[in-house]
């Protein structure tokens, strides 16, 4: 199967709804205010709910209780709400697809998993733009989804070939001469109009060593490193079972040595505790 | 309303703050400066910076009051090193954690009644993030300069204890090059002799790995080495600790003159008792006996008695003359004379003497020499070397001589006193015109004397303007050398 064709058909796959849009797009306008933001999720108080149960969930540990949306957005900033809403948009497309026989709850537990380490490791190595790198890990196999509503024929053999063989979804997507996934997600983000550094963070998470020249190695490598990290905790399952590799240049690029990973390891499985919030977004909100 | 910024504004904004953070040099007037342009860009109530213990460190206004459920939320943000702004009644607080590197340095809190946008929201983060790295470098910086501050005052502290001691401490590197040293080695470090010694020393540290001991005799000191090896910054070093031992040397000197003179004291008694102890036996038996001692016997007698009596004046003599030399009481007679006579006159009167040893008395002389001297006091000199030259004469030797020569030297003469006797072993042959000195053990029953004899000899010669030396060899014999200025 060629690329062109998935890229067709990536059209056809739903798209965050307006609301979720509109939110996206007024969370990069410079010149939006937070009342601005507020405005656009309350048309939706479905949303509004599950954002304010996310934002007073373990994950954000705030001292007190935030009953106001306004509030919330001027708290935790534009751009967490902003994630909130996109979580729980990314969760329905990933929940949602009925045709498919993936288990949805493992893989969208992986891609909180990674958006959790994402902004947990960035923080770490003292990248001030810690929460887009938050969407960068939550989008980062959105192509795997994609790749599942297209063709789950082909979704399912992929799935089958690297239990079968422990290899890594991208090289069972090479023997069956499928486009790799990472490129489809780039092009999903894009699509969303998302901002360029998830795009490329998210596209370049299996070959860091591709980005050496470019302005996004850094958050590349940190996508790249949560990414394994996550599979190698067995955290979810992103049907990849093995052939894996970690990239010894993500580590240099961020200057972090292999002792440092114990240590983001242990703070990570701590963060993903208090994560559990998200792994249920389903739930009625009371 | 909201406030909004143009993108031209913005960066005019980063510019003016990174030019002016590069040129801050503590951490004071960077915070002042970030306080200036967070003004510029939002009308602010008030602006203040916290240390991570949330208290005060810098501000536009005096007295800030924080409200204790906004000390909570602040203590949150700085927590999870997220921006936030908190809305209380009609104002906002913007909470701006200064953070870097999973550290947080502090808190920017600003407190406004506008409502912020989106992008002023992330241009202050930017900037609060940029002040933290730059905050972080002039903590460091300012650390270092201090722990640089308390070497320097350590190092100081060390060289003024290095400075007190009165040894000399010097250290050299593998190229012998003093790189540490105290005050002491600095005043000698133009000594030749002492540097000599301490390379020399210092080289053998190098080469053997060992500690070394060495003593050296600089200008008039002498000085006690001590050298052993030291590693510094993986380079071995030598370090020396050097000693004045001048006075130390001077007390075993003087330990050494007591010694001397308390053997000189015995010696002396010993040689005065031997002629005594001759004259009381004679006289006493001539006492008891005196009528039946025929006139021969008595004759024969007395001849003793008055020779021993001559040799205990002249031990006397000696020890008077010496007690001169030591008060530096001696005083000269001098006449013109002719030497040449002189000799001639004490080689007649030693005759009796060098027969009893068994020794020939030569002269080798060539017409009169005159001479502008003590009479008696070269005569002394004679004499004493001509009685050494025959009591020092090898016991069983067939042929034994003493031999006494002259040779006119320009302004001056030179008397030469040679034998063939048992000759003076060279490490002796300065030694033997010191005080008490004899070849030998300082009693030797064999020879008689005070010991003082040539040392009375030298003091008399110098007193002259003159000079004595000697060459000899053991089993070969020695010469006495004379030099005496003719005088007027």
């Amino acid at each position: 199967m060629e690329l062109q064709e998935i890229l067709l058909k990536i059209d056809e796959l739903p798209t965050p709804d307006p609301i979720v849009q509109r939110i996206v797009s007024v969370a990069s306008d410079p010149n939006a205010s937070a009342k601005d933001l507020a405005q656009v999720i309350k048309l939706d108080a479905s949303l509004t709910a599950r954002i304010l149960r996310l934002v007073n969930s373990a994950y954000y540990g705030l001292p007190r209780k935030i009953v106001a949306l306004n509030e919330a957005i001027m708290i935790l900033g534009f751009k967490t709400v902003r994630n909130i809403a996109l979580s729980i948009f990314t969760y329905s497309s990933v929940v949602k697809n009925k045709k498919s026989t993936v288990d949805h709850y493992q893989l969208w537990k992986h891609f909180i998993g990674t958006a959790v380490g994402c902004e947990l490791l960035a923080q770490m190595v003292g990248y001030p733009n810690k929460e887009e790198l938050f969407i960068s890990g939550l989008l980062h196999d959105i192509g795997k989804v994609a790749l599942d509503y297209i063709f789950p024929e082909a979704f399912a053999a992929v799935t089958k070939l690297t239990k079968n063989l422990q290899i890594s979804f991208m090289q069972a997507e090479e023997k069956l001469n499928l486009p790799n996934h990472p490129i489809i997600s780039g092009k999903m983000i894009e699509k969303w109009n998302l901002p360029e550094i998830v795009v490329y963070s998210a596209s370049g998470h299996h070959a860091p060593n591709n980005f050496s020249e470019s302005v996004y190695s850094d958050v590349v490598a940190i996508v790249h490193i949560v990414d394994f990290l996550i599979n190698l905790m067995r955290y979810g399952d992103s049907y990849t079972y093995g052939g894996l590799t970690l990239s010894s240049f993500a580590l240099n690029v961020l200057g972090i040595k292999p002792s440092f990973l114990t240590n983001l390891t242990e703070k990570l499985r701590l963060r993903l505790i208090e994560a559990e919030d998200f792994l249920k977004i389903e739930q009625e909100v009371s | 309303m909201a406030l909004q910024m143009s993108s031209n504004r913005i960066h005019m904004f980063i510019s003016s703050f990174i030019r002016e953070s590069s040129n801050v040099k503590d951490p004071d007037s960077l915070l002042l400066s970030l306080i200036k342009i967070v003004q510029k860009f939002i009308n602010c109530e008030w602006i203040a910076i916290l240390d991570k213990d949330l208290n005060v460190r810098k501000s536009d206004l005096n007295d800030i009051k924080i409200e204790q459920d906004l000390l909570e939320m602040i203590k949150w943000s700085m927590e999870k090193m997220s921006p936030t702004s908190l809305v209380k009644d009609q104002s906002t607080t913007l909470v701006f954690p200064l953070m870097k590197t999973n550290k947080v340095l502090g808190v920017l809190l600003a407190k406004t009644e506008e409502e912020p946008v989106f992008e002023v929201f992330e241009l202050i983060s930017t900037l609060a993030f940029l002040s933290a790295v730059v905050l972080e470098n002039l903590d460091l910086y300012r650390s270092l300069e201090k722990q640089h501050a308390i070497v320097e005052e350590t190092m100081n502290y060390m060289r003024q204890i290095f400075n007190s001691f009165p040894q000399i401490v010097v250290v050299l590197n593998s190229q012998l090059n003093p790189v540490f040293s105290n005050l002491q080695y600095l005043e000698r470090e133009k000594e030749p002799k002492l540097v000599e010694a301490i390379e020399k020393v210092a080289r053998n540290v190098l080469t053997t790995g060992s500690r070394q001991v060495k003593e050296v005799e600089s200008e008039g000191t002498f000085y006690s080495l001590i050298a052993e090896k030291i590693e510094y910054e993986g380079e071995t070093q030598v370090l020396l600790s050097i000693t004045d031992v001048t006075n130390t040397k001077e007390l075993e000197r003087l330990k050494e003159i007591d010694k001397l003179k308390t053997d000189f004291v015995a010696s002396i008694s010993h040689e005065l008792r031997t002629p005594l102890a001759a004259i009381k036996a004679y006289s006493e038996t001539m006492l008891s006996s005196l009528n039946d001692l025929d006139k021969d016997t008595l004759s024969d007698f007395l001849q003793t008695v008055y020779k021993e009596s001559l040799h205990l004046e002249s031990l006397l003599d000696e020890l008077l003359d010496f007690a001169k030399i030591e008060q530096k009481a001696m005083v000269l007679d001098k006449v013109r004379f002719d030497l040449t006579e002189l000799i001639k006159e004490v080689t007649q009167s030693m005759s009796e003497l060098a027969k009893s040893k068994n020794v020939r008395l030569e002269q080798d002389t060539n017409g009169p020499i005159f001479i502008f001297a003590d009479k008696k006091r070269i005569r002394q000199v004679l004499i004493n070397l001509i009685s050494n030259g025959v009591k020092y004469s090898k016991e069983n030797h067939e042929d034994k001589f003493v031999k006494v020569s002259t040779k006119l030297n320009g302004t001056s003469v030179v008397v030469s006193v040679s034998d063939n006797g048992i000759g003076i072993p060279q490490e002796y042959q300065q030694k033997v015109f010191e005080k008490f000195f004899r070849v030998g053990s300082a009693l030797d029953y064999r020879t008689e004397g005070a010991g003082i004899g040539l040392t009375i000899t030298k003091e008399i010669i110098e007193l002259h303007g003159g000079k004595i030396w000697l060459e000899s060899r053991v089993d070969e014999g020695s010469v006495f050398y004379v030099q005496l200025p003719l005088g007027e």
